[in-house]
């Protein structure tokens, strides 16, 4: 079974803003399709805007999603103490068992 | 609503002003629907999804943008028997002739009736989530920043569910063992 897997950054159209200020939102989305176009999945999300300010100099800022982070962090950070914990153990009972 | 949502909403328009028909005559024609959503499905991954429609406040443009996922699933079967839809019955000879008199009368008939019995079906689902991340905000004065969209819920509940996982596992460890 083949899963078409692909990855494409769009950009819209130019915002103009006060100030002489033009933003280009961009955004990227990771598609799947099912084999024979049965189905699939779209994630899509933004990445950046591109902000281009009234003499034309162009910048990136770049859209965290806060959320997402804390998240992660707060899996990992908790996934990590837990190995910590179960190395300490592991070591205090080899200790207490040689004794 | 906010206007994120409305955004969305307006660019799944297309897949609303999608009808299915009535009838479905062959396997191709059901192919070709799934298709249509499928490309109706696809136009999720556009940048109009993950942002919204500029609003402007007290001469500060605001811009939010959120996260679009999309799934979905269609499925479509087509098939056909062979020989007559005619129920066969096994009777004498003379019944036999009979039949075939009868079968020369109404062969026009006959004909109509013949054929290979065939029968088809399809079904789909799919649901989309939409959460929002950030807002860009540009002030009067031009200045432009990104202003992230905190959800706590979300953080709460991924910290219970670690916290939750943490504790079992600690105490699975410390029990005594047999």
């Amino acid at each position: 079974m083949r899963l078409l897997l692909h990855s494409e950054e769009h950009e819209g159209e130019p915002i103009h803003a006060p100030g002489g200020v033009v933003i280009t939102p961009q955004a990227r989305a990771v598609c799947l399709e099912l084999p024979g176009r049965h189905g699939g999945l779209v994630w899509n999300r933004p990445t950046a805007v591109k902000v281009q300010d009234a003499s034309g100099q162009e910048s990136f800022l770049p859209v965290v999603d806060v959320t997402r982070q804390a998240q992660i962090s707060i899996l990992v950070s908790a996934f990590l103490s837990t190995l910590l914990w179960v190395g300490i153990i592991w070591v205090v009972r080899k200790l207490v068992g040689k004794r | 609503m906010s206007e994120e949502e409305k955004g969305i909403e307006e660019s799944m328009d297309d897949m609303e002003d999608w009808e299915i028909p009535d009838e479905i005559y062959s396997e191709d024609e059901a192919i070709e629907i799934v298709g249509d959503t499928m490309d109706s499905f696809l136009a999720i991954a556009d940048v109009s999804c993950v942002y919204g429609a500029p609003l402007e406040k007290n001469g500060a443009v605001l811009i939010p943008a959120a996260e679009v996922l999309a799934v979905a699933g269609f499925g479509v079967g087509y098939g056909h028997g062979s020989g007559s839809s005619k129920p066969e019955v096994a009777c004498c000879g003379e019944c036999a002739e009979e039949e075939l008199v009868d079968e020369d009368k109404d062969e026009d008939e006959e004909e109509e009736e013949s054929g290979a019995p065939s029968g088809g079906g399809g079904g789909g689902g799919g649901k989309i989530f939409a959460r929002p991340v950030a807002v860009v905000v540009v002030s009067p004065e031009g200045q432009v920043s990104v202003q992230p969209v905190v959800d706590p819920t979300k953080i709460v509940l991924a910290a219970l569910a670690a916290g939750g996982i943490m504790v079992v596992t600690l105490l699975n460890l410390f029990k005594p063992r047999r």
